[in-house]
Formats: C-alpha cells, sequence, structure tokens
C-alpha cells in the first residue's frame, strides 16, 4: 500500500513537472490566490539561504529634485518565510556613511532592530516603528524592504493571464495600513511581482511599485530594478541592485553588534 | 610625585594630535602604497572570475557555469562615478557603475568624507561672569579617511576649526586607529577613538569614557559629546556572548567647563565665574602619566531571547576634577588645586522590548575607594547611580523618550558635616526626569526634537529644542537652543544659567 502512494505521488510530481516544462502553462496554474503570495514572498525575499546586494536609491521629489542612498545588505534565513536577520551598512549620503542597521526580522512578532550611530560610537536598540512609513526617507516603506506578511491581508485571484496571476489583498485589520486593497501581478514563472497598486478608501490608485528589471543570479531570479511612485505628490525612488550574491555561507555569528561597529568585510565585498 | 599640571584641557587635545596627524598621515601613505603594489599584482576582474571558473570548484558561492559568473555577476572593474543616475532608460548604459562604494572584492577600499561646517551661538541672557557675547562661532572642516580590507581597516577622523571665542585655531583628531580581525571570536582596535556603551540617553552610568561637556552645551553636533581617548580595545565573542576590555594607557579625562567658554559655579568664592574672574580657566592637577594612572573598561554582554544583558566594570579616576588638593587637610583655604580622585565602578544593564517600546534599566556603583568612610572633604563619596527608561513611536515617526535617573550619595551625613561648604552640596538623593519627543516630517529631510532634563529636587532644568532641516542633499541646516535654568545658581544646570544660548549651524558633507 506504502509502495503504491509513493509511485503514485512520483507519477503525479512527474506529469506536474513535464507540464511545467512544456508549454502546457495552464494546466500547471495555481488556483490559491494564499498559495500565490506565499510563493511570491519566498522569490521576493527569501530568496536562497543567504545574500549580499548593493543597493542604491535615486529619491525624486514632486519637484524633481533628487536625493541618493547607497547601502550593503546582508541576509540570512533562519527559516523560508519566517525569521530572518539583515546587515545594513550606508555608504551614501555622506553624512550617513557607515552608519548601519541590524535587523532581527520575526514572523511572529515586532522585529528587533539596532542602529550605529557612527559619530557617537553609538549601538542603539530602536523600538518597534510603524512599518508603513518612509524606509531612510524614500518612497519605498519599511514593509517593502523587508517584506509584509502574507497572513495579514486576505488574498483573491482575480485573473490568470498567460503570463501573470492578478491577485487583489485585502487587509484584515485596518490599523497602521493606509490602503483600502492592492493588487499584484505576478509573474508565473518567477512568482516576482511585476506590479503592485495601492488603492485608497475612495478607490483611487495613490501608489504604484514597478519591477523594471529581473536578472537572474546563481539560478535566482533576482528583481535588480524597482521603481516606487507617489502618483498624490509626483514623487518617486529608483532602485538599483548589484554585487547580488546568493548562498554565500554567511555564518550567523555575524548579525551581532560588533558588526555595527565593524562590518564584516568578508561578507559584504 | 610631582604632578603634570596640564594647562588648558585643549593643550591635551591639541598637541599630540599633531603627532596623531603625522602617524596616521603615514598609516596611510604606507596603506596607499601596499594598496598600489595589490592594483598591479591583481589580476583584472575577469579574468580572476574565469580562472576560478576553471579550477575546481570548491565553494558554495561559486556559480554553476562560467557564463553564468561572467553574464550575471557583472565584475565591476573601475568605479565610475554616476552623477547621472537619470530614469531607467539610462540605467543600461551603467550597468557595473559603482560610486566608489564596496563592490567587486578588491584588496583594499579607499574612501574619502567629511564636512565643513559653521557654527554660531550667542547668548540670549545676560552674563556677568563672561566677556564673551559668544558661546561658539567657529568653522570646522573634518577630513574622514577609511582603508577597509577584509580582516585589518584604518580610519581617520580629523577636525580642524577656526574658533573665534578662543581666538584660536584647533586641530582635534577625533580617531586614528587601526582594526583588526582574528576571525569570528576576537577583534582588536588600536589608536585614538571614541568610546561609547550603556543604555541611557544623554546619561551615562557605565560610560566612563571622555566626554565634552563644552560641546555639548554650545550647539556642536551630538557626535561631539563624545571625546576621544587614546586606547586599546579588545573584543571577544563567545557564541551569544561578547566581552570587551578597553586599555586607556594615559588617563583621558572629560573635556570639562572650565570657565572659559561657559561659566560654572564655584564653590571656594560662592559665585558663577567665566572667563572675567582671575580663577579661570581652571587647571586641575593630571595624575601621572603612569602606567598605573590609565583607566581599564570591561563590559560583558549578551542577549536572553530579546532581552540584552550586560555587566560592566571601571578602575581608573573620576572623570571631572572633583577632587581638592590641599596641603592642611583640613583648611580649605590651602587648596593647591582640583584632582582627580581615584574611582572603580561596578554596573549592569538590561534592555528589552516593552509594550511596542523598548524598556531600559541600569545601575552602577561608584566606589570612590580612596574615600569610603566619606570623612574627607577633598574627596568625593561613593554614589549609587540608577536609571530607568522607556521609550516608543507614538505616532507614525514620532518617537518619545522618559528616563528616571537617581544619584544615591552615600555617607551623606558625613560629607555634610564635613564639607567646607556643604550649603552647596547636592542632596542625599539627586533625582532627574528627562523627556525625549522627535518627530520626522517632509520624507525625513526635517527633523524637530526636543531634549528636557528636569531635577525635582534642586528645581533645575536644561531644555535642548532643535530643528534640522536637510535643504538640499549636501547641504544641512540646524537651529536650536540650549536653555538652561535653576532657581538656585549652584545646582547641576542652574549653575550654568549664564550661558543660556541660541544657535545655527550649516553643514556641507562631502
Amino acid at each position: 500500500m506504502k509502495t503504491l502512494t509513493k509511485t503514485w505521488l512520483a507519477a503525479v510530481a512527474a506529469a506536474i513537472l513535464v507540464s511545467t516544462l512544456t508549454t502546457s502553462a495552464q494546466a500547471g496554474d495555481l488556483k490559491d490566490a494564499s498559495q500565490i503570495v506565499n510563493r511570491t514572498n519566498e522569490a521576493q525575499y527569501y530568496a536562497a539561504n543567504d545574500g549580499r546586494a548593493l543597493v542604491r536609491m535615486k529619491i525624486v521629489d514632486g519637484k524633481g529634485r533628487s536625493q541618493r542612498r547607497q547601502f550593503a545588505v546582508l541576509r540570512r534565513d533562519l527559516k523560508d518565510g519566517g525569521d530572518q536577520n539583515y546587515l545594513v551598512v550606508f555608504d551614501q549620503p555622506a553624512d550617513v556613511r557607515n552608519t548601519a542597521f541590524l535587523v532581527k526580522k520575526h514572523a511572529s512578532k515586532d522585529d528587533d532592530r539596532w542602529l550605529y550611530l557612527p559619530g557617537l560610537d553609538l549601538v542603539k536598540r530602536i523600538a518597534a516603528s510603524d512599518e508603513r512609513t518612509s524606509f531612510v526617507g524614500t518612497h519605498f516603506f519599511y514593509e517593502d524592504i523587508s517584506g509584509r506578511h502574507p497572513d495579514e491581508d486576505k488574498h483573491e485571484l482575480l485573473e490568470t493571464t498567460e503570463t501573470e496571476y492578478v491577485v487583489k489583498s485585502t487587509p484584515k485589520s485596518s490599523k497602521g495600513v493606509e490602503f483600502a486593497h492592492y493588487t499584484l501581478r505576478i509573474n508565473k514563472k518567477t512568482f516576482l511581482p511585476s506590479k503592485i497598486e495601492y488603492v485608497n478608501a475612495q478607490g483611487k490608485v495613490y501608489r504604484r511599485i514597478e519591477t523594471a528589471k529581473v536578472d537572474t543570479v546563481q539560478g535566482q531570479p533576482t528583481i535588480t530594478r524597482l521603481k516606487v511612485s507617489d502618483l498624490e505628490s509626483g514623487g518617486y525612488t529608483l532602485s538599483d541592485v548589484s554585487n547580488v550574491g546568493y548562498d554565500l555561507g554567511i555564518p550567523d555569528d555575524i548579525f551581532v553588534e560588533g558588526s555595527l561597529r565593524n562590518p564584516p568585510q568578508k561578507w559584504l565585498r | 610625585m610631582k604632578p603634570t599640571i596640564c594647562r588648558t584641557k585643549q593643550c591635551r587635545a591639541g598637541v599630540p594630535s599633531l603627532r596623531c596627524l603625522a602617524v596616521a598621515a603615514t598609516v596611510f601613505a604606507a596603506l596607499a602604497l601596499a594598496s598600489g603594489a595589490f592594483a598591479q599584482e591583481a589580476p583584472r576582474a575577469e579574468e580572476v572570475l574565469e580562472a576560478e571558473a576553471e579550477g575546481p570548484v570548491d565553494e558554495a558561492a561559486v556559480a554553476e557555469s562560467p557564463r553564468e559568473l561572467a553574464g550575471e555577476v557583472e565584475p565591476v572593474e573601475e568605479a565610475q562615478d554616476d552623477e547621472d543616475w537619470g530614469e531607467f532608460d539610462d540605467w543600461d548604459e551603467e550597468d557595473g557603475a559603482d560610486s566608489g562604494g564596496s563592490s567587486g572584492g578588491r584588496a583594499w577600499d579607499f574612501q574619502i568624507g567629511g564636512f565643513v561646517e559653521g557654527l554660531i551661538a550667542p547668548r540670549v541672557v545676560r552674563s556677568s561672569a563672561s566677556a564673551n557675547e559668544f558661546v561658539a562661532s567657529e568653522a570646522r572642516f573634518r577630513l574622514n579617511l577609511d582603508a577597509t580590507h577584509e580582516v585589518v581597516s584604518a580610519r581617520f577622523r580629523g577636525d580642524v576649526f577656526a574658533d573665534a571665542v578662543a581666538r584660536r585655531i584647533w586641530f582635534d583628531i577625533r580617531d586614528a586607529s587601526i582594526f583588526v580581525r582574528g576571525g569570528s571570536w576576537f577583534s582588536m582596535r588600536f589608536g585614538r577613538q571614541v568610546l561609547t556603551w550603556g543604555t541611557g540617553d544623554f546619561l551615562f552610568l557605565n560610560d566612563l569614557f571622555p566626554k565634552d561637556f563644552n560641546s555639548f552645551f554650545i550647539g556642536r553636533a551630538d557626535e561631539y559629546l563624545k571625546a576621544p581617548s587614546n586606547s586599546v580595545q579588545t573584543t571577544f565573542m563567545m557564541k551569544k556572548v561578547g566581552l570587551d576590555l578597553i586599555w586607556t594607557p594615559i588617563f583621558e579625562p572629560d573635556r570639562f567647563i572650565d570657565g572659559q567658554r561657559l561659566s560654572f559655579f564655584n564653590p571656594l568664592v560662592g559665585e558663577i565665574i567665566g572667563d572675567r574672574s582671575p580663577l579661570t580657566p581652571i587647571e586641575p592637577l593630571f595624575p601621572d602619566q603612569r602606567l598605573r594612572n590609565g583607566t581599564v573598561h570591561g563590559r560583558l554582554y549578551g542577549t536572553a531571547g530579546v532581552v540584552e544583558l550586560a555587566a560592566y566594570g571601571y578602575v581608573g579616576h573620576w572623570m571631572q576634577p572633583n577632587a581638592l588638593s590641599l596641603t592642611d587637610p583640613a583648611d580649605p583655604s590651602t587648596i593647591a588645586g582640583l584632582t582627580y580622585a581615584r574611582l572603580a565602578v561596578y554596573g549592569a544593564s538590561l534592555r528589552a522590548p516593552l509594550l511596542g517600546g523598548l524598556f531600559n534599566v541600569e545601575g552602577a556603583f561608584y566606589d570612590s575607594f580612596t574615600d569610603r568612610a566619606g570623612t574627607s572633604p577633598a574627596t568625593p563619596n561613593s554614589q549609587f547611580r540608577g536609571l530607568v527608561g522607556y521609550e516608543r513611536e507614538l505616532f507614525p515617526k514620532f518617537q518619545m523618550g522618559l528616563q528616571y535617573y537617581l544619584e544615591y550619595t552615600l555617607e551623606h551625613d558625613e560629607l555634610i558635616a564635613r564639607s567646607f561648604w556643604p550649603q552647596y552640596e547636592p542632596h542625599e538623593f539627586r533625582h532627574l526626569i528627562t523627556l525625549r519627543l522627535n518627530q520626522l516630517l517632509v520624507m525625513d529631510k526635517l527633523e524637530v526634537s526636543l531634549f528636557v532634563f528636569f531635577s525635582p529636587d534642586e528645581l533645575d532644568t536644561y531644555i535642548r529644542p532643535r530643528i534640522t532641516y536637510k535643504i538640499a542633499e549636501p547641504l544641512a541646516i540646524a537651529i536650536g537652543a540650549n536653555l538652561m535654568f535653576g532657581r538656585d545658581q549652584y545646582t547641576f544646570f542652574g549653575q550654568l544659567q549664564q550661558n543660556t544660548n541660541v544657535y545655527a549651524r550649516l553643514r556641507y558633507s562631502f
């Protein structure tokens, strides 16, 4: 009986594999919106077991004035879709160079965060903050950078096109969110979002995140260029990711206070 | 034992600084040469990648095929400045651009930066003690240099500033140090450096590293509250526990308020004195530059779940010259000067998330071990200092922090009985409450902040309002005030009341 089940499972697995390898996209389509969003969350924020990237951002306000941010990020996943450790070291603008963040992201409770201010040599623990406020003065929110937990929203599959899933996500609680819902266009192959539009209570799209470029790095589809637009002010932020590396073997013991003061160059470069 | 008399605090900051500057310049020249040699020897990035791909693949980090490596990791050959980042369309042309940041696996990374800053701070109260209407009027140039390697890095932070209040130019080296990493469990930093630890916000219990109180009260940037010292820092890491040991071979005290720039209360004459008084600047008797007068700082720290715990220890001197050097121990008229009494400090702290915010508690025992009985009026008594704090974000981008601080002086009865000026001695229990409010606005470009110290038993207060605005990328302006009030002129903040000032500071960073 057991063997029979196993064989049967193997056959199904083979069939799925064949169907995705051949053109039959329809047959492999997912129907469950939550499952799609979970896969998106993992593809976007949990690629491989660890990763490194150099991020450049250009912030343009409604009047066309621009600013820069540049930082290096190290990430290590403790559990896919769950806890993660991040180390972020700033390089630009000049007045915040060597400022560093250590984030211990928790799936089920507030993140633990530390900030290092190099001038004072001060490691400051930061209180939990509103996730939907500007990340270091950009049009990105903290939540866009570290990911919004899929369980916080109700997901509904609106449409399945040739290449994309269109999912509408409505917050379970309106506390701490400024949107009524948002729609995600998700690439069927990579499970990366190509466009996210946030809709306010008046039914108007006021904020948009667009993927401009996806590269495959070490077999991992990776968003390397993003644009987030504040449609009300006309401002936007562009983000460009380079020097991407996965499964570098970043040890867990670098996500400590000492790494804020003296960033681990071995992994950052 | 002939004590070395240092004429002003600045001479200590100034004279060795020149020597440090020479040392730093030599170190950087050596590193630059070394990197030149590396650069010549190192094959081009592409060649390295190809060679790696052809050779045995023994690292998980190496991607599957040479094509993938060459095509997707995009080796950075030359850092090109990308001033015109442009829209998406422009980005493709700039592939591989990297504005001099860290990337590409070069042997050494070099960075240069700094700022130019002007500060002006007039007094806004009438001062009988000080002749100068300004507490600060200065133009500063800061140079930051970093040379970073995988296991070694060198750092330099130096200020040159033209000071119209002191009518001179200062050189102040804030950092000239080398960091060495010996694996994941051990590291060291040698040289001049700024050091900080503890959980308080503008209140330091277990942090016995030098501070610059002049800078704090005249509107200089917050970082100048901390003064550098020439030290050796060693760090040991064992899983979730760390141990820092810091040795400062030559005692480096606070840059205290000596009457030149800021006026303060002098109990000997019973009034506030400033640069008009012949008694200023205060020139304390400095401990001999001997090994036994150096200071040792230790911290053992770790986490238990989300709770951070730390234990601290210190052996050295009081950081302020609050002891008297007397020819006749019973006669205050025989004061030869102020000096630094011996001190040991033992303490602990805890910090943890609580109700959506952060809670911290810290305690420290100041063991003034040369006069534990409190019978010598020339030596400060032992104290217990305690702190409880809580901070959280009340609204988006609006932070609030509250602290309660207590200073309990031991053998207070003895102190009062034997003091030369008992009427000016602090209470047995000195209480202090602080409040911090911080609001970020306009995409974090505008910061409005307020910090208040208030002592309910001494009835004095210190209020620090400040607005900082990043006008355009490299340019930022700060406008603020240092408001000191007190019922009495001999209390901690009350004595500074004639220094109440407003300030404006303009900084261009590069």
